[in-house]
């Protein structure tokens, strides 16, 4: 027992590690980005003329716009390889009796179907490039909430509520892969909140990238109307393939006046995925934004969800925990635009890096002039487990108004002695002790999860401490 | 005539976002003689060769242009304990002119020396004023710099350091910054040897259209190496500041401690304030912490003085003062510390 090492085990991904193989009737479009193929997407979607010419814009300004010159290096992922748009065996269902058995069983095997049955008021299933499973209960709905895939609400009554938002608050210019969004997005979720409903029990929605090589687009639009209240879950995985799978989603949120939106993500992709996704919300007056964010899965991340703060006291939590295991590179945090008076935001993040991992915290808050009297407090702590391994702070603060108030705190260590030793005086051994100890710090976070994710926390970090340290 | 390129100085270890216009600092490359200094020297410090050359804060590429130029590097050693020497640069230059200065010291092992660093550039349209040190750190040796930075409104000032710090040497650094002009202000320590240490204390307080760029890092190399740095401001009227402080952590640095923080007081409405504190780490053994505030005078404080019959503008311009004398009093060079103390009453 001696010779053994205190070991952190990488995020296990067996659990979301299963694939089905493509059937022939799946449609797919070439590999790659062309006018052609955006012009195709666009015809298999039945776009309207406004999209269409919306996605050929957005093509263009993709052309034209560089890659970014900061974060990890995405050389490894080339576009010629991609494939934009693949659609599954089936159409939107609303039982899981209807889904087709693969897509169903892959489903099943992810708990969605149980989670909808125990604990929540409606689900989204993805499966590559459209929805396969959309269901809303009665009573959520009967209360006038929407929750349809965005397709549906584009070509329905919903038609001109989804242009008057699409890509507004993100829009192609905003950086190259919002304009590749813009381009070639399909499915995704649309919700509704009318003014004062409260949602008690969350929606969700899950994404699954089964086909090898493809990318997956989904753009997500909610919008709480004034003094409504929601909680959105959002979960995503895909099985790992030896070539590179691009995410590059799209999340708008507006949260009206006094309304509340929180909005949890459990990010757990493969190993040969790109993520390179864009969240951001609109906070009117006296409205809170809430973000849960825990990055598991992925090759590179890019993934700073950001809050505008737009309305007089409105205000931004974000909470996040990022864990980078061998071969992963994961640069996540935020971003906090403080732009109406007494406006605050507040900032939690831990992550864990090992084996190789690299992970970046990368933040920034800006305080515009009519900002006054607002406040921003940012935290953030980094655990270093292994000298193979990398973890980076980087944030930044731009204040342009002197009636701000702005702290910010960053920490990086690894585990303490002093820590391990008083515990170890109480009576743990020393494996438990450090166990005990990860598993505070990861917890600050993962108790800001509900409750039904927890299952999946598990299942993601399993932090076995066996043996005396060496 | 010689077309102008741009040049990018102070740039940040690792890029943050691109939009913020905060990754470095753009000049141009124009040189156009030495900048001459006042030499005075104190103790055992003589003229030597300089050294391999050591990488400083605002980087290789202000080091290329000065190569181009043909300034040279004036080097001086110190040989025995207690050595002074002060550089002044107060030379007026006509408007347009651009001069720089090249300084190469080396401290001999166990020595205590003292560096002190007066630059002071009149109010004229468009001079530049380019200072470059590279300092090197002989075993267990201790370099105290001492630096005054004011530049007058139009005026542009660089300022760059860069050291190579050896096993249980030390480096204290104090900077008094204050001034209306553009303060470029960058240092590199690389803290290579074992139980190398790095002591810095800031102080700025610009105002008018001052821009005040600042790229400080400490780079952990040598085992139990420790940092520690504190920065205090003051920004009054349409001035901008933009500090970027990085702690980096180089895998095999195994004991190293790290420390930054910033407080910054805004005192109008029309300041900009950005804040870049980085930390990059590539070893599991360190830790590492920064920290930075930002705002005007607390509430709770504003209430207490108020109490005693001070007004609000007596409340900022104390506050401010006793930032900029804390740093000011860590100055061990008594000539310096007397002349700062003087001109800022």
């Amino acid at each position: 027992m001696k010779d053994e090492k205190t070991v952190i085990e990488d995020v296990n991904r067996e659990f979301y590690d299963f694939r089905f193989e493509e059937g022939d009737d799946v449609f797919r479009v070439s590999e790659g980005l062309t006018e052609a193929i955006v012009s195709e997407i666009s015809r298999e979607k039945n776009d309207p003329d406004w999209m269409r010419e919306f996605r050929l814009r957005s093509l263009e300004i993709y052309k034209r716009t560089d890659m970014p010159d900061w974060g990890p290096p995405i050389d490894g992922l080339n576009m010629d390889n991609i494939v934009t748009y693949v659609r599954p065996n089936a159409g939107m269902k609303a039982s899981w009796e209807d889904v087709p058995d693969d897509i169903k069983t892959t489903f099943e095997r992810l708990g969605i179907p149980e989670a909808e049955r125990k604990s929540l008021a409606g689900v989204g299933a993805q499966y590559d490039s459209e929805l396969v499973y959309h269901n809303v209960k009665k009573e959520v709905a009967e209360k006038g909430v929407i929750y349809t895939d965005i397709e549906s609400a584009l070509h329905g009554e919903y038609g001109e509520m989804i242009r008057a938002h699409f890509m507004k608050l993100v829009p192609p210019q905003d950086h190259k892969f919002a304009a590749l969004h813009g381009a070639v997005w399909s499915g995704g979720s649309f919700v509704y909140v009318p003014r004062g409903v409260s949602v008690e029990i969350p929606l969700q929605s899950y994404f699954r990238l089964n086909a090898p090589g493809a990318g997956q687009f989904e753009h997500t639009l909610i919008i709480v109307d004034e003094g409504a209240d929601l909680h959105f879950i959002e979960g995503c995985s895909a099985p790992k393939y030896n070539v590179a799978n691009l995410h590059a989603g799209c999340v708008e949120l507006f949260v009206g006046r006094n309304a509340r939106l929180r909005y949890s993500t459990i990010e757990n992709w493969s190993k040969n995925m790109y993520n390179l996704n864009t969240k951001r919300a609109l906070v009117e007056e006296g409205g809170k934004i809430e973000w849960v964010s825990g990055s598991f899965g992925s090759h590179t991340s890019y993934l700073y969800p950001m809050s505008i703060l737009n309305g007089r006291g409105a205000r931004s939590e974000f909470t996040g925990i990022t864990f980078a295991g061998h071969g992963q590179n994961l640069d996540t945090g935020c971003k906090i635009v403080h732009n109406a008076p007494e406006t605050s935001s507040y900032v939690n993040t831990r992550s864990i890096s090992k084996s190789g991992g690299i992970s970046t915290f990368r933040s920034s808050v800006v305080v515009n002039k009519n900002a006054e009297n607002s406040k921003s407090s940012v935290s953030c702590q980094s655990l270093m487990v292994d000298s193979e391994s990398r973890s980076d702070t980087i944030p930044a603060m731009d204040i342009k108004t002197d009636k701000a108030d702005i702290g910010h705190e960053a920490k990086i260590g690894r585990i303490s002695d002093d820590a391990v030793f008083y515990l170890m005086s109480r009576g743990l051994s020393e494996e438990n002790a450090k166990a005990l100890i990860v598993s505070g710090f990861a917890e600050n976070v993962s108790k800001e999860l509900p409750l039904e994710y927890a299952v999946e926390m598990n299942n993601l970090i399993r932090i076995e401490m066996k043996g005396a340290i060496g | 005539m010689r077309k102008k390129q741009s040049v990018l100085i102070n740039e940040i270890p690792a890029h943050t976002f691109g939009w913020l216009g905060a990754n470095s600092y753009a000049t141009d490359d124009t040189v156009h003689a030495r900048a001459i200094p006042t030499v005075e020297i104190e103790g055992g410090v003589v003229p030597t060769e300089p050294g391999e050359p050591i990488e400083t804060g605002a980087g290789k590429t202000l080091a290329s242009v000065l190569d181009g130029a043909g300034i040279p590097k004036t080097a001086y050693s110190y040989i025995s304990d207690g050595g002074i020497l002060r550089l002044g640069y107060h030379d007026p230059n006509s408007d347009g002119m651009v001069t720089a200065d090249r300084v190469y010291v080396t401290v001999a092992d166990g020595l205590t020396a003292d560096l002190v660093l007066d630059i002071d550039l009149e109010e004229r349209c468009g001079t530049r004023t380019i200072v470059s040190v590279e300092a090197k750190l002989g075993k267990g040796s201790t370099l105290r710099i001492s630096e005054i930075e004011k530049a007058n409104a139009d005026a542009e000032l660089i300022s760059d350091l860069g050291i190579l710090a050896g096993d249980g040497s030390k480096a204290e650094i104090v900077k008094v910054i204050y001034g209306e002009g553009k303060i470029i202000d960058g240092y590199r320590v690389d803290l290579a040897g074992a139980e190398a240490k790095l002591k810095t204390r800031v102080g700025y307080d610009v105002s008018g259209n001052a821009r005040l760029d600042m790229n400080h890092v400490s780079r952990h190399s040598g085992r139990r190496t420790d940092t520690d740095i504190k920065v205090y401001g003051v920004l009054r009227d349409d001035s901008f500041k933009l500090f970027r402080g990085t702690i980096d952590f180089i895998r095999g640095c195994g004991g190293a401690v790290g420390n930054e923080t910033e407080e910054v007081l805004l005192l109008s409405e029309d300041v900009r304030n950005q804040t870049i504190p980085l930390i990059l780490c590539g070893e599991e053994d360190v830790e590492g912490n920064h920290g930075a505030t930002i705002g005007r005078v607390s509430d709770e404080i504003m209430y207490y003085l108020g109490t005693r019959g001070l007004n609000e503008d007596k409340i900022f311009r104390m506050m401010a003062e006793a930032k900029m004398n804390a740093v000011i009093s860590e100055i061990k060079d008594d000539k310096t510390r007397k002349k700062l103390e003087e001109e800022r009453g």
